[in-house]
């Protein structure tokens, strides 16, 4: 694990030291290499996880999303140069520290072998976060935003820190290889009731659930474009990755305390889905679709089947790289046009096409295309919950719809039909952006080839 | 000493007139003590440039995406670019205005009239659509829980004088305003002397009389109402001043291979009446509404920075002129179905309110436009002899101040 570790955290002084018109190139190319070697990890033997002390792991879970981290702060570095390159350098460096800092806390999160470091480093993501969010974001209401992102995820999590205690000090030991085999039924009563919304909260703030998503849009919107990248594509997989491994302790609990959940976030996909039809912010329409797609994880983690963990993980993959790409493409054109309202900025297509292509292959991902990961998640969390109850076909089928509708939506107000007047000179797309747009559409697709290394250790 | 104590002591309990001390608690001026106790603060801690607390509420947002400079046409393109968002709050739109009580603008000095008769189709029928929406006004700028407008809409119509030189061409306009849809009719100098008595037709070869859809009404009514209910569309207004545009320009090449470099505004410097504080605002779509000052406007902005004589050394023709307006009383004037009477010599006039006073001037000399002085000696020099030789009723007139 110090492989990951070291360098990133020496990319710290690699940016301090650099000179100033190096910075990007040195950061970007540096984080570039050390995503590479993230690659390794993915020489898991067995069906057992590949150990690497007594702190870190990584199973075949943990893998995607640690190289999906790791991919994506190069491609978060590339996507902040145009709004930082007037700011003073100062400023450019520690913005650049947080991206770094950020990485690491997820790199150990993800990595985690005891529980409570897991909750540590859960809890010292959101400051670098916080920081990026309120210090660099875009207008007044970013401050609000900062602090409903904070306190949701802040009070969802401080019952989990005390729930974490009181397992360590029952079962023994919070080392997740140890954890597997020392595990007893929970039986139900009240206190057991409370330990399991305490475990689960946390998480489901995070994800997030339909009844508690509402810091989502405010963060996403109002972040920087690096910020709103690594929200969408990585920190709520935190939330996802913590609940397919806090289950594991509370079973048999699960059946019944987690249908309001399964509720909720049936009702809530199809619910969000709605919402970004109405959507005239084009950022805003990302982040709800965000909580969607987000909704179909839970369900899936919630029904415990070796199927839905499979879509569950796979659909995590997919949907950070895709969510990742919409909030890059929204930003160039927020770049262009200095506002984020679809209507101003029509009929992309005839002014910049190659971006329309890049802006074609994210709605169609978006809306689950067959033959991408997306599908392939979407597909087996609608098989297992088919199973579980016939009934959520109709639902799953109607927010597959809806899906399909705004992905297309956006689509098409954004780069079909007459393109408005007063855009007739935007600057065509930098390479630096068709770069960024390539290098997240090009593992999607992929992976399309091999989509068992996205599966989980369920497969 | 002993009510001291007797207060304590019933404090709690008494919610008596004794205890009116206590209750002026709500009027604490909770504003003031806090502004007093961040000023001592401040002067503890060596001085800082950064002030977290500061109160920015006369400032504009840090971000819209339509900026809007000026009067009351600017009220109604914001007015109509919020009617016709396909949903509510899709657009932020913000108002820069100078002036908030509209002391200076041209639309609350102005005479307020609206008439069809123009020589250009296209303004016929844009004064056509205005006298709908004046006549509908309070259902297009209704607004819940307020009292409904009232413009005083006087539909009396104008009367526009020619004589022989310019009979032919009203004639004409007259066809081409018939074509557009307003009623219009023309009249001999006969029929004129028997529709108005009181008018000397000395002169007058042709009249066209507007029938419907034309008179006065009181535009700074209509500017409170669009005020009102752009408020509560959620419409930004900000009092400050345009003094910067921020763009970013970019070289384009035309299809003929000319190089041009397009230039584009995405950031506007709003600075605060009476200090030097500017606010950076970032937008999408500015909107030069600003009236006689869009010239200066469009300066600012770079429109006319070229070599003379080519499009991109052309300024924006637009230039504030000054015009006078007079109001007088005369008790033998002509009465309540007086239109808005235009000579062919330039002088103008028209009934103001019930107790015989008139508002007029003379629409030929361009007095400086520096300053918004009225003189009196023009009036005397050169309306009175007009209005007094058209209508003979005018010697005896008296203006009143204005």
């Amino acid at each position: 694990m110090l492989k990951y570790i070291i360098p990133t955290i020496m990319l710290m002084p690699l940016t301090w030291l650099s000179k100033n018109n190096m910075i990007w190139v040195n950061s970007t190319a540096h984080s570039l290499l050390i995503s590479f070697t993230s690659l390794l990890l993915m020489n898991q033997f067995g069906d057992n996880s590949l150990n690497f002390s007594l702190l870190f792991f990584s199973d075949s879970l943990s893998t995607p999303l640690l190289i999906l981290t790791m991919w994506l702060l190069p491609l978060m570095l590339m996507a902040s140069q145009h709004h930082l390159s007037k700011e003073n350098l100062t400023r450019k460096k520690l913005f650049i520290t947080m991206l770094i800092s950020l990485q690491l806390f997820l790199i150990m999160t993800f990595t985690a072998m005891e529980l409570i470091l897991f909750y540590i480093l859960f809890e010292a993501t959101l400051i670098p976060t916080l920081i990026i969010i309120t210090r660099w974001g875009n207008q007044t209401e970013r401050l609000n935003a900062g602090l409903y992102f904070l306190f949701y995820t802040l009070a969802g999590s401080l019952p989990l820190l005390v729930a974490l205690i009181y397992i360590q000090n029952t079962v023994g030991s919070l080392n997740f290889l140890m954890l597997q085999y020392w595990v007893q039924p929970v039986h139900n009563s009240w206190s057991n009731v409370f330990m399991w919304l305490a475990c689960m909260m946390a998480f489901m703030v995070k994800m997030p659930l339909y009844g508690l998503h509402l810091w989502l849009p405010k963060a996403h919107v109002e972040a920087p474009i690096a910020g709103s990248m690594v929200l969408a594509a990585v920190l709520l997989k935190l939330g996802g990755y913590g609940m397919l491994r806090i289950t594991l302790i509370l079973n048999p609990m699960t059946d019944f305390m987690a249908y309001p959940f399964i509720m909720l976030s049936l009702w809530g996909m199809i619910m969000t889905s709605s919402i970004c039809l109405r959507q005239t912010d084009l950022k805003s329409l990302i982040a709800y679709s965000s909580v969607s797609h987000m909704a179909l994880v839970i369900v899936a983690i919630l029904i415990q089947t070796p199927w839905s963990y499979m879509g569950a993980t796979a659909l995590m993959i997919a949907h950070g790289l895709t969510s990742s790409m919409l909030f890059c493409l929204a930003n160039s054109n927020y770049e262009r046009i200095h506002s984020r309202t679809m209507i101003l900025a029509r009929g992309l297509q005839t002014l910049l096409p190659l971006m329309a292509t890049w802006w074609l292959l994210a709605s169609l991902t978006n809306l689950a295309l067959p033959p991408t990961i997306n599908l392939i998640g979407e597909l087996f969390v609608v098989m297992s919950t088919f199973s579980w109850s016939n009934i959520t076909i109709i639902l799953m089928g109607v927010n597959m719809v809806i899906t399909a509708l705004y992905s297309l939506y956006m689509l098409i107000m954004t780069q079909r039909g007459k393109y408005t007047y007063h855009i007739n000179n935007i600057s065509p797309s930098f390479t630096r952006e068709n770069a960024l747009m390539s290098l997240h559409i090009l593992p999607l697709l992929l992976l399309t080839l091999n989509p068992k290394i996205i599966l989980g250790p369920l497969y | 000493m002993l009510r001291r104590a007797l207060r304590l002591r019933l404090g709690p309990c008494l919610s008596g007139r004794g205890l009116g001390t206590y209750r002026r608690g709500s009027t604490l001026d909770w504003d003031g003590k806090v502004s007093e106790i961040k000023k001592k603060i401040q002067s503890i801690f060596p001085g800082g440039a950064w002030n977290p607390l500061y109160d920015t509420s006369h400032l504009p947002p840090e971000r819209s995406d339509v900026v809007i400079v000026g009067g009351v046409l600017g009220l109604s393109v914001a007015y109509w670019l919020k009617r016709l968002e396909k949903q509510q709050g899709a657009i932020r739109v913000l108002v820069v205005e100078r002036d908030h009580t509209y002391a200076r603008a041209s639309t609350v000095l102005s005479v307020g009239g609206i008439r069809q008769q123009f020589s250009l189709p296209q303004n016929v029928q844009l004064s056509l659509f205005s006298a709908e929406f004046l006549r509908n006004i309070n259902e297009y700028l209704a607004v819940v829980d307020d009292p409904p407008l009232d413009l005083q809409f006087n539909p009396s119509g104008y009367l526009l004088l020619a004589s022989e030189e310019g009979a032919a061409i009203m004639e004409r306009n007259v066809k081409m305003q018939r074509q557009e849809g307003a009623k219009v009719c023309l009249m001999s100098p006969e029929q004129l002397q028997k529709k108005f008595p009181w008018i000397n037709t000395e002169g007058v070869a042709l009249a066209s009389y507007g029938l419907e859809n034309e008179g006065w009404f009181d535009p700074w009514c209509l500017l409170q109402g669009l005020r009102r209910k752009l408020q509560s569309m959620g419409v930004l207004f900000c009092q400050g001043e345009v003094t910067r545009f921020i763009s970013s320009s970019s070289h384009m090449e035309t299809a003929s291979g000319e190089q041009l470099t397009l230039k584009r505004i995405h950031e506007v410097h709003v600075k605060m009446d009476h200090s030097q504080e500017f606010q950076p605002v970032e937008c999408a779509i500015v909107v030069n509404a600003a009236g006689a000052w869009s010239g200066q406007i469009a300066e600012l902005a770079g429109v006319g920075n070229g070599p003379p004589g080519t499009m991109q050394g052309t300024k924006l023709p637009v230039e504030p002129r000054k015009r006078y307006v007079y109001l007088w009383h005369c008790p033998q004037g002509p009465g309540l179905e007086a239109p808005l009477v235009a000579d062919p010599s330039g002088a103008y006039f028209r009934r103001e309110g019930l107790g015989n006073n008139y508002v007029g001037s003379c629409s030929e000399e361009e007095p400086d436009p520096g300053n918004l002085e009225v003189d009196y000696d023009f009036f005397q020099e050169k309306v009175w002899p007009r209005l007094a030789q058209r209508v003979p009723a005018f010697e005896t007139l008296k203006v009143t101040d204005r």
